[in-house]
């Protein structure tokens, strides 16, 4: 099952014959079959069948809504699917997405854009005053909830957590310190600014801690929640989606950082430079024992595409 | 200056992008254009074979004219390739994303590096997301095959055959 899709309703019914590539399902998605809310995204879901000719992007005021044969497409939730206009190349993508479509059937992992901006609208809505707390349930929206879940990820980010230096001769860890400690190091001074005292990452190191969890102190999961309170809900949605794909709550903050509109010079990275880190160990793996055919491939691109797609869904003119 | 040529460059190398990645979709949704429009003009085939019967020989002959046209487009129809079409090598919308890209390109430096950036980010989002969806076909061959050919395929594995008609 495609879980890591995030338009629920996409769910890959008759897919199940595809292999799992990436564990983590997005965060509160409605994975019950009693779905019937009469949406574009829905439709497409249960028949399976392109049931549109053209798809246009329509222009209002503020937004840029895509609109399939001149009816606006609905979230999951039934809102339309609009962006601000200071998105326009998101829209366009959008588009291309949905008119580049194979007209035989639509498969959940075609549309990774759609998925995460769809994300994005609805969790605007829920998290408006006054939403009903069933709408809110059914798309797991409650954001203290889903900052608590990703707040698990920093406590064995991927970024954290280094290799013995036994292995690989040494080179894995030396490449580990090489990139990660800078990027933790200025992550550290940043959040800072959100707490008290100066934030000090745990770091997992295996040559000294061996086999066991890692946990953040109270000083530094304060200061993350606090950083991830001051984002906007759709950035907040971003985030989440990077967080899962990366593993890592830094690769996360990176990403995010790097799309504002002011990033500090010392934490730029570019988006094949994050998939990096994220992949770090892989990428040691697959040079001592090869690749492994339909898992470090198809795994290489997915997280690629997945952090692009989050990146394009994060900028802003 | 030298970041206009550079806006210009990545425009062009998206472009590229984005007809690569279309390519395959184009030429399935064609193909499936064709099919429908083949079966539509065999239904009218069916319906002027019926006046041929006409005892009117002026109709008759009308509707035999008019048969022999209809089997010219068939044919046509069934012997063109989409994968040759000069269609796959334009993306329609090249003009309003150049306008798109080349609009309010303010001076900041900041502002345009971010935009390449951003470009940038979009050539590679297409590029893996066309690679994956590959991949993940060839390793799920059955997920493009239609049930027909899945039952075919089933009845073939305990040594049975589905019965043509």
């Amino acid at each position: 099952m495609l879980r890591f899709t995030t338009i629920r309703s996409l769910r890959p019914v008759r897919l199940s014959s595809v292999r799992t590539y990436a564990k983590a399902a997005s965060l509160g998605i409605d994975s019950t079959i009693e779905n019937n809310l009469q949406t574009e995204t829905n439709r497409a879901s249960k028949t399976l069948q392109k049931f549109w000719n053209d798809v246009s992007v329509k222009e209002c005021d503020t937004h840029l809504t895509v609109m399939l044969d001149n009816k606006p497409l609905r979230t999951p939730l039934g809102n339309a699917l609009s962006v601000t206009k200071d998105r326009k190349l998101l829209a366009l993508l959008l588009q291309n997405e949905w008119s580049s479509m194979f007209s035989l059937a639509i498969k959940p992992h075609s549309l990774p854009i759609t998925s995460i901006v769809s994300r994005c609208i609805d969790l605007e809505y829920t998290a408006k005053p006054g939403s009903d707390p069933e709408l809110v349930a059914k798309i797991g929206g409650d954001r203290s909830l889903i900052s608590e879940t990703l707040l698990r990820y920093l406590d064995t980010d991927t970024l954290l957590c280094l290799s013995p230096r036994a292995e690989f001769e040494g080179n894995l860890r030396a490449a580990q310190d090489e990139l990660y400690l800078p990027v933790i190091a200025q992550v550290e001074k940043f959040l800072s600014r959100f707490a008290k005292d100066p934030v000090k990452l745990q770091i997992l190191d295996a040559d000294v801690h061996g086999l066991r969890g890692n946990f953040q102190d109270k000083n530094t999961k304060e200061a993350a929640l606090a950083y991830l309170d001051s984002l906007s809900m759709w950035d907040f949605a971003v985030f989440e989606k990077a967080v899962l794909t990366t593993k890592s709550f830094l690769c996360g903050f990176l990403l995010l950082h790097n799309k504002s509109q002011n990033p500090s010079s010392n934490l730029k990275v570019t988006m094949e430079k994050i998939a990096q880190f994220a992949t770090l160990e892989t990428i040691y793996q697959v040079e001592r024992w090869g690749e492994v055919e339909d898992t470090h491939d198809v795994d290489k691109r997915d997280v690629r595409r997945n952090i692009n797609a989050a990146s394009i869904v994060a900028f802003k003119e | 200056m030298a970041s206009k040529i550079e806006l210009l460059g990545s425009y062009k190398q998206l472009i590229r992008a984005l007809v690569k990645s279309n390519r395959r979709s184009k030429i399935a949704q064609q193909l499936e254009d064709n099919k429908k429009q083949i079966a539509l003009l065999t239904y009218r085939k069916i319906s002027l074979m019926r006046q041929c019967q006409d005892p009117n020989p002026q109709e008759k002959l009308k509707a035999m004219m008019n048969l022999n046209g209809l089997n010219k487009e068939i044919d046509n129809l069934k012997q063109d390739d989409p994968s040759k079409s000069k269609k796959l090598y334009f993306y329609e919308k090249s003009d309003e994303l150049k306008k798109m890209i080349q609009e309010d390109s303010s001076v900041e430096t900041s502002a345009i590096m971010k935009k390449l950036e951003h470009l940038r980010d979009i050539a590679g989002f297409l590029q893996n997301q066309m690679e994956f969806e590959q991949l993940v076909e060839r390793y799920n061959p059955g997920l493009k095959m239609d049930q027909e050919e899945k039952v075919k395929r089933t009845a073939a594995k305990v040594g049975l055959q589905v019965p043509d008609n």
